[in-house]
Protein backbone atom coordinates (compact mmCIF):
# COMPACT_ATOMS: atom_id res chain seq x y z
CA UNK A 1 0.00 0.00 0.00
CA UNK A 2 1.51 3.44 -0.91
CA UNK A 3 2.23 5.75 1.48
CA UNK A 4 -1.06 8.19 2.92
CA UNK A 5 0.75 10.22 5.04
CA UNK A 6 1.08 12.96 1.96
CA UNK A 7 -2.45 12.19 0.86
CA UNK A 8 -4.12 13.07 4.27
CA UNK A 9 -2.14 16.36 4.94
CA UNK A 10 -3.24 17.78 1.71
CA UNK A 11 -6.72 16.39 2.05
CA UNK A 12 -6.69 18.04 5.73
CA UNK A 13 -5.51 21.27 3.82
CA UNK A 14 -8.78 20.93 1.44
CA UNK A 15 -7.64 18.59 -1.41
CA UNK A 16 -10.40 17.03 -2.92
CA UNK A 17 -8.51 15.64 -5.19
CA UNK A 18 -6.00 13.97 -2.33
CA UNK A 19 -9.05 12.74 -0.44
CA UNK A 20 -10.56 11.68 -3.97
CA UNK A 21 -7.60 9.06 -4.11
CA UNK A 22 -7.81 7.92 -0.83
CA UNK A 23 -11.19 6.84 -1.62
CA UNK A 24 -10.48 4.91 -4.28
CA UNK A 25 -7.27 3.19 -2.33
CA UNK A 26 -9.18 2.28 0.57
CA UNK A 27 -13.38 2.53 -0.30
CA UNK A 28 -13.37 -1.47 -1.56
CA UNK A 29 -12.20 -2.75 1.55
CA UNK A 30 -13.86 -0.58 3.80
CA UNK A 31 -17.10 -1.68 1.36
CA UNK A 32 -16.12 -5.61 1.91
CA UNK A 33 -16.12 -5.15 5.49
CA UNK A 34 -19.69 -3.20 5.63
CA UNK A 35 -21.16 -5.65 3.58
CA UNK A 36 -20.11 -8.13 5.58
CA UNK A 37 -21.26 -6.53 8.52
CA UNK A 38 -24.33 -5.48 7.66
CA UNK A 39 -25.86 -8.12 5.27
CA UNK A 40 -27.35 -5.48 2.95
CA UNK A 41 -25.52 -4.11 -0.12
CA UNK A 42 -27.86 -1.07 -0.19
CA UNK A 43 -26.90 -0.29 3.90
CA UNK A 44 -23.61 -0.57 3.75
CA UNK A 45 -23.34 1.40 0.46
CA UNK A 46 -24.93 4.32 2.80
CA UNK A 47 -22.62 3.49 5.74
CA UNK A 48 -19.62 3.82 3.49
CA UNK A 49 -20.84 7.54 2.40
CA UNK A 50 -20.72 8.01 6.25
CA UNK A 51 -17.63 6.68 6.95
CA UNK A 52 -15.85 8.67 4.06
CA UNK A 53 -17.92 12.45 5.26
CA UNK A 54 -17.27 11.45 8.98
CA UNK A 55 -13.27 10.51 8.24
CA UNK A 56 -12.81 13.50 6.04
CA UNK A 57 -14.57 15.78 9.09
CA UNK A 58 -11.83 14.00 11.19
CA UNK A 59 -8.67 14.39 8.72
CA UNK A 60 -7.15 17.35 11.20
CA UNK A 61 -7.23 14.75 14.03
CA UNK A 62 -5.67 11.99 12.18
CA UNK A 63 -2.06 12.00 13.77
CA UNK A 64 -0.71 8.89 11.98
CA UNK A 65 -0.17 6.56 15.45
CA UNK A 66 -2.61 3.59 13.35
CA UNK A 67 -2.47 2.71 9.73
CA UNK A 68 -4.99 4.86 7.33
CA UNK A 69 -6.86 2.16 6.48
CA UNK A 70 -7.06 0.68 10.73
CA UNK A 71 -8.78 4.08 10.99
CA UNK A 72 -11.06 4.01 8.56
CA UNK A 73 -11.85 0.63 9.37
CA UNK A 74 -13.10 1.80 13.07
CA UNK A 75 -14.75 4.60 11.95
CA UNK A 76 -16.69 2.17 9.24
CA UNK A 77 -16.98 -0.01 12.25
CA UNK A 78 -18.37 2.70 14.53
CA UNK A 79 -20.55 3.72 11.79
CA UNK A 80 -22.20 0.15 11.86
CA UNK A 81 -22.58 0.09 15.26
CA UNK A 82 -24.52 3.37 15.83
CA UNK A 83 -26.96 2.13 13.67
CA UNK A 84 -27.35 -0.96 15.23
CA UNK A 85 -28.20 1.05 18.67
CA UNK A 86 -30.41 2.96 16.35
CA UNK A 87 -32.54 -0.29 15.25
CA UNK A 88 -32.60 -1.55 19.48
CA UNK A 89 -33.83 1.83 20.47
CA UNK A 90 -36.90 1.68 17.89
CA UNK A 91 -37.89 -1.17 19.20
CA UNK A 92 -35.48 -3.61 21.43
CA UNK A 93 -37.93 -5.95 21.96
CA UNK A 94 -39.09 -6.81 18.54
CA UNK A 95 -35.29 -6.81 17.36
CA UNK A 96 -34.93 -9.51 19.77
CA UNK A 97 -37.10 -11.91 18.87
CA UNK A 98 -36.38 -11.29 15.22
CA UNK A 99 -32.68 -12.01 15.86
CA UNK A 100 -33.69 -15.19 17.76
CA UNK A 101 -35.55 -15.96 15.04
CA UNK A 102 -32.82 -15.93 12.45
CA UNK A 103 -30.40 -17.77 14.60
CA UNK A 104 -32.93 -20.66 14.88
CA UNK A 105 -33.66 -20.81 11.29
CA UNK A 106 -30.02 -20.76 10.64
CA UNK A 107 -29.96 -23.68 13.11
CA UNK A 108 -32.66 -25.49 11.33
CA UNK A 109 -32.43 -24.42 7.80
CA UNK A 110 -29.31 -25.56 6.88
CA UNK A 111 -27.99 -24.66 3.37
CA UNK A 112 -29.34 -25.69 0.16
CA UNK A 113 -26.92 -27.78 -1.21
CA UNK A 114 -27.26 -25.90 -4.72
CA UNK A 115 -26.15 -22.97 -3.56
CA UNK A 116 -22.78 -24.64 -1.95
CA UNK A 117 -20.58 -23.63 0.61
CA UNK A 118 -21.35 -19.45 0.73
CA UNK A 119 -19.47 -18.70 3.79
CA UNK A 120 -20.49 -14.89 3.37
CA UNK A 121 -24.26 -15.75 2.61
CA UNK A 122 -23.90 -18.07 5.79
CA UNK A 123 -22.12 -14.58 7.76
CA UNK A 124 -24.66 -13.20 7.04
CA UNK A 125 -27.17 -15.07 8.10
CA UNK A 126 -26.20 -14.20 11.30
CA UNK A 127 -27.83 -12.34 13.84
CA UNK A 128 -26.45 -8.77 13.54
CA UNK A 129 -24.62 -8.74 17.15
CA UNK A 130 -23.72 -12.33 16.56
CA UNK A 131 -22.62 -11.34 13.00
CA UNK A 132 -20.26 -8.19 13.91
CA UNK A 133 -18.37 -9.87 16.74
CA UNK A 134 -17.51 -12.78 14.45
CA UNK A 135 -16.55 -10.11 11.52
CA UNK A 136 -14.71 -8.45 13.86
CA UNK A 137 -12.98 -11.18 15.64
CA UNK A 138 -12.44 -13.48 12.88
CA UNK A 139 -12.17 -12.26 9.63
CA UNK A 140 -10.42 -8.62 10.62
CA UNK A 141 -8.52 -10.30 13.03
CA UNK A 142 -9.54 -7.62 16.37
CA UNK A 143 -9.18 -8.97 19.45
CA UNK A 144 -12.05 -9.12 21.99
CA UNK A 145 -9.99 -6.38 24.17
CA UNK A 146 -10.23 -4.07 20.92
CA UNK A 147 -13.76 -5.03 20.36
CA UNK A 148 -15.65 -4.82 23.91
CA UNK A 149 -15.17 -0.67 24.29
CA UNK A 150 -16.57 -0.49 20.70
CA UNK A 151 -19.33 -2.24 20.84
CA UNK A 152 -19.79 -1.77 24.49
CA UNK A 153 -20.42 -5.54 25.18
CA UNK A 154 -17.96 -7.68 28.04
CA UNK A 155 -15.21 -9.60 26.25
CA UNK A 156 -16.85 -12.47 28.23
CA UNK A 157 -20.01 -12.18 25.84
CA UNK A 158 -18.20 -11.46 22.53
CA UNK A 159 -16.61 -14.92 23.26
CA UNK A 160 -19.53 -16.35 23.73
CA UNK A 161 -21.06 -14.98 20.32
CA UNK A 162 -18.16 -16.12 18.28
CA UNK A 163 -18.31 -18.97 19.50
CA UNK A 164 -22.24 -19.65 18.55
CA UNK A 165 -21.05 -18.03 15.42
CA UNK A 166 -18.71 -20.51 14.64
CA UNK A 167 -21.15 -23.54 15.91
CA UNK A 168 -23.58 -21.95 13.63
CA UNK A 169 -21.07 -22.20 10.41
CA UNK A 170 -19.66 -25.41 11.20
CA UNK A 171 -23.37 -27.09 10.91
CA UNK A 172 -23.82 -24.94 7.87
CA UNK A 173 -21.04 -26.54 6.65
CA UNK A 174 -21.64 -29.86 8.26
CA UNK A 175 -24.78 -29.73 5.84
CA UNK A 176 -22.90 -30.38 3.13
CA UNK A 177 -22.90 -33.85 1.06
CA UNK B 1 -6.22 -15.65 28.45
CA UNK B 2 -7.04 -19.24 28.40
CA UNK B 3 -8.51 -19.96 25.42
CA UNK B 4 -11.44 -22.97 25.47
CA UNK B 5 -10.47 -25.52 22.80
CA UNK B 6 -13.02 -24.20 20.81
CA UNK B 7 -12.13 -20.68 20.63
CA UNK B 8 -9.99 -21.12 17.37
CA UNK B 9 -12.15 -22.22 14.31
CA UNK B 10 -11.33 -25.54 12.84
CA UNK B 11 -8.90 -25.66 9.73
CA UNK B 12 -12.03 -25.73 7.07
CA UNK B 13 -13.88 -22.67 8.26
CA UNK B 14 -10.35 -21.16 8.76
CA UNK B 15 -9.51 -21.82 5.13
CA UNK B 16 -12.74 -20.57 3.71
CA UNK B 17 -11.97 -17.19 5.74
CA UNK B 18 -9.19 -17.05 4.30
CA UNK B 19 -10.26 -17.18 1.58
CA UNK B 20 -12.99 -14.99 1.72
CA UNK B 21 -12.61 -11.26 -0.66
CA UNK B 22 -11.73 -8.91 1.18
CA UNK B 23 -12.17 -5.96 -1.77
CA UNK B 24 -15.65 -4.92 -3.05
CA UNK B 25 -16.54 -2.74 -5.20
CA UNK B 26 -18.34 0.20 -4.19
CA UNK B 27 -21.83 1.18 -6.01
CA UNK B 28 -21.15 4.14 -8.36
CA UNK B 29 -21.93 7.55 -6.99
CA UNK B 30 -21.13 7.04 -3.05
CA UNK B 31 -18.36 8.93 -4.28
CA UNK B 32 -20.10 11.99 -5.34
CA UNK B 33 -22.62 12.20 -2.75
CA UNK B 34 -19.40 12.00 -0.31
CA UNK B 35 -18.27 14.64 -1.86
CA UNK B 36 -21.38 16.79 -2.05
CA UNK B 37 -22.09 16.30 1.86
CA UNK B 38 -18.63 17.61 2.61
CA UNK B 39 -18.75 20.67 0.26
CA UNK B 40 -22.61 21.34 1.71
CA UNK B 41 -21.27 21.16 5.10
CA UNK B 42 -18.08 23.62 4.22
CA UNK B 43 -20.46 25.99 2.96
CA UNK B 44 -23.00 25.89 5.82
CA UNK B 45 -19.79 26.28 8.29
CA UNK B 46 -19.13 29.35 6.44
CA UNK B 47 -22.45 30.70 7.05
CA UNK B 48 -22.34 29.70 10.27
CA UNK B 49 -19.09 31.22 10.96
CA UNK B 50 -20.15 34.49 9.67
CA UNK B 51 -23.78 34.45 11.26
CA UNK B 52 -21.61 33.87 14.52
CA UNK B 53 -19.85 36.61 14.12
CA UNK B 54 -22.47 39.26 13.34
CA UNK B 55 -24.52 37.92 16.12
CA UNK B 56 -21.35 38.60 18.41
CA UNK B 57 -21.11 41.96 17.17
CA UNK B 58 -24.84 42.79 17.79
CA UNK B 59 -24.49 41.84 21.45
CA UNK B 60 -21.36 43.61 21.97
CA UNK B 61 -22.38 46.64 20.94
CA UNK B 62 -25.82 46.59 22.61
CA UNK B 63 -23.99 45.23 25.99
CA UNK B 64 -27.07 42.84 26.03
CA UNK B 65 -25.25 39.51 26.67
CA UNK B 66 -24.65 40.11 30.57
CA UNK B 67 -28.43 41.39 31.16
CA UNK B 68 -30.29 38.61 29.38
CA UNK B 69 -32.64 37.24 31.26
CA UNK B 70 -32.72 33.65 32.66
CA UNK B 71 -36.20 31.96 31.12
CA UNK B 72 -35.03 28.63 32.88
CA UNK B 73 -37.04 29.30 36.53
CA UNK B 74 -40.10 30.61 34.78
CA UNK B 75 -40.42 28.37 32.06
CA UNK B 76 -43.20 25.69 31.23
CA UNK B 77 -40.63 23.00 31.16
CA UNK B 78 -39.35 23.43 35.02
CA UNK B 79 -43.00 23.71 36.04
CA UNK B 80 -44.84 21.05 34.78
CA UNK B 81 -41.68 18.23 34.68
CA UNK B 82 -39.51 19.19 37.80
CA UNK B 83 -41.01 16.43 38.91
CA UNK B 84 -39.62 13.88 36.83
CA UNK B 85 -36.19 14.82 37.12
CA UNK B 86 -35.12 12.97 39.64
CA UNK B 87 -32.92 10.28 39.72
CA UNK B 88 -36.31 8.24 40.66
CA UNK B 89 -36.50 7.91 36.39
CA UNK B 90 -34.25 5.10 37.09
CA UNK B 91 -36.00 1.67 37.46
CA UNK B 92 -35.12 0.61 41.10
CA UNK B 93 -35.98 -3.18 39.83
CA UNK B 94 -33.10 -4.06 38.13
CA UNK B 95 -31.57 -7.56 37.78
CA UNK B 96 -28.81 -8.36 39.33
CA UNK B 97 -26.95 -8.63 36.03
CA UNK B 98 -27.66 -4.89 35.61
CA UNK B 99 -26.78 -3.88 39.08
CA UNK B 100 -22.92 -5.43 38.32
CA UNK B 101 -22.63 -3.39 35.63
CA UNK B 102 -20.65 -0.63 36.81
CA UNK B 103 -22.60 1.70 33.54
CA UNK B 104 -25.43 1.44 35.96
CA UNK B 105 -24.41 3.62 39.02
CA UNK B 106 -22.15 5.68 36.00
CA UNK B 107 -25.93 6.93 34.28
CA UNK B 108 -27.24 7.95 37.65
CA UNK B 109 -24.28 9.50 38.34
CA UNK B 110 -24.21 11.12 35.06
CA UNK B 111 -28.22 12.39 35.37
CA UNK B 112 -27.66 13.83 38.82
CA UNK B 113 -24.41 15.76 37.68
CA UNK B 114 -26.55 16.92 34.88
CA UNK B 115 -29.24 18.33 37.20
CA UNK B 116 -27.12 19.80 39.42
CA UNK B 117 -25.60 22.00 36.34
CA UNK B 118 -28.85 23.26 35.63
CA UNK B 119 -29.18 24.90 38.90
CA UNK B 120 -26.23 26.41 38.04
CA UNK B 121 -27.06 29.68 35.78
CA UNK B 122 -23.86 30.05 34.67
CA UNK B 123 -23.71 26.61 33.09
CA UNK B 124 -27.22 26.07 32.07
CA UNK B 125 -27.53 29.55 30.68
CA UNK B 126 -28.06 28.85 27.05
CA UNK B 127 -29.67 25.92 27.20
CA UNK B 128 -32.61 25.36 25.44
CA UNK B 129 -35.87 23.88 27.11
CA UNK B 130 -35.75 21.67 24.38
CA UNK B 131 -32.92 20.60 25.04
CA UNK B 132 -33.63 20.11 28.43
CA UNK B 133 -36.76 17.81 27.66
CA UNK B 134 -34.71 15.53 25.45
CA UNK B 135 -32.25 14.76 27.69
CA UNK B 136 -35.31 13.27 29.70
CA UNK B 137 -37.00 11.92 27.18
CA UNK B 138 -34.08 9.69 26.53
CA UNK B 139 -33.68 8.70 29.63
CA UNK B 140 -37.10 7.50 30.07
CA UNK B 141 -37.15 5.89 27.00
CA UNK B 142 -33.87 3.91 27.33
CA UNK B 143 -36.05 2.94 31.28
CA UNK B 144 -39.25 1.83 29.11
CA UNK B 145 -36.55 -0.47 26.96
CA UNK B 146 -34.93 -1.88 29.58
CA UNK B 147 -38.26 -2.57 31.48
CA UNK B 148 -39.65 -4.21 28.00
CA UNK B 149 -36.16 -6.51 28.10
CA UNK B 150 -36.54 -7.14 31.63
CA UNK B 151 -40.34 -8.34 31.38
CA UNK B 152 -38.95 -10.91 28.46
CA UNK B 153 -35.97 -12.26 30.18
CA UNK B 154 -38.77 -13.08 32.96
CA UNK B 155 -41.00 -14.76 30.42
CA UNK B 156 -38.35 -16.53 28.00
CA UNK B 157 -36.16 -17.57 31.77
CA UNK B 158 -35.49 -21.17 30.15
CA UNK B 159 -34.22 -20.13 27.32
CA UNK B 160 -30.51 -19.86 27.62
CA UNK B 161 -29.84 -18.48 24.07
CA UNK B 162 -32.46 -16.18 24.42
CA UNK B 163 -31.75 -14.94 27.66
CA UNK B 164 -28.14 -14.51 26.40
CA UNK B 165 -29.33 -11.94 23.32
CA UNK B 166 -31.38 -9.91 25.62
CA UNK B 167 -28.81 -9.95 28.25
CA UNK B 168 -26.69 -8.03 25.39
CA UNK B 169 -29.31 -5.84 24.65
CA UNK B 170 -29.56 -4.55 28.52
CA UNK B 171 -25.46 -3.85 28.02
CA UNK B 172 -25.77 -2.40 25.20
CA UNK B 173 -28.84 -0.19 26.55
CA UNK B 174 -27.55 0.71 29.46
CA UNK B 175 -24.06 2.23 27.47
CA UNK B 176 -26.55 3.96 24.73
CA UNK B 177 -27.72 5.66 27.96
CA UNK B 178 -24.33 6.56 29.72
CA UNK B 179 -23.33 7.91 26.12
CA UNK B 180 -26.42 10.25 25.88
CA UNK B 181 -25.90 11.41 29.41
CA UNK B 182 -21.96 12.03 28.84
CA UNK B 183 -23.03 13.67 25.34
CA UNK B 184 -25.24 15.98 26.92
CA UNK B 185 -23.56 16.75 29.99
CA UNK B 186 -20.31 17.67 27.77
CA UNK B 187 -22.99 20.12 25.09
CA UNK B 188 -24.13 21.83 28.51
CA UNK B 189 -20.66 23.29 28.79
CA UNK B 190 -20.55 23.95 25.02
CA UNK B 191 -23.44 25.92 24.60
Amino acid sequence: MADDAPLIAAAARGDERAFAVLYERHAPRVFALLRRLTADEELAAEHLQTTFVQAWRALHRFRGDARVETWLHRIAVNVHLAHLRTQLRRSVYELAVAELDAFVGTIAGGVDPALGIDLDRAIAALPPAMRTAFVLHEVQGMSYDEIAPLTGTAPATLRVQVSRARDVLRRRLGDRP
Amino acid sequence: MTMPPDDAPDTRLASLLDALPREATPPAGVWSRVLAAERARRGRRRLGIGAAAAALAVVAAWGAWPARPLTRATSPFSATVSGDMTPGIFSRAVLPEEARDPRLRAAVQEFEAWQVALTDPRRSFGWPNAARRAVVDAVRDTEAELAAVRAALVVHAGDEARRQILLDHLTTLRALQLEQLQRARVLLDQL
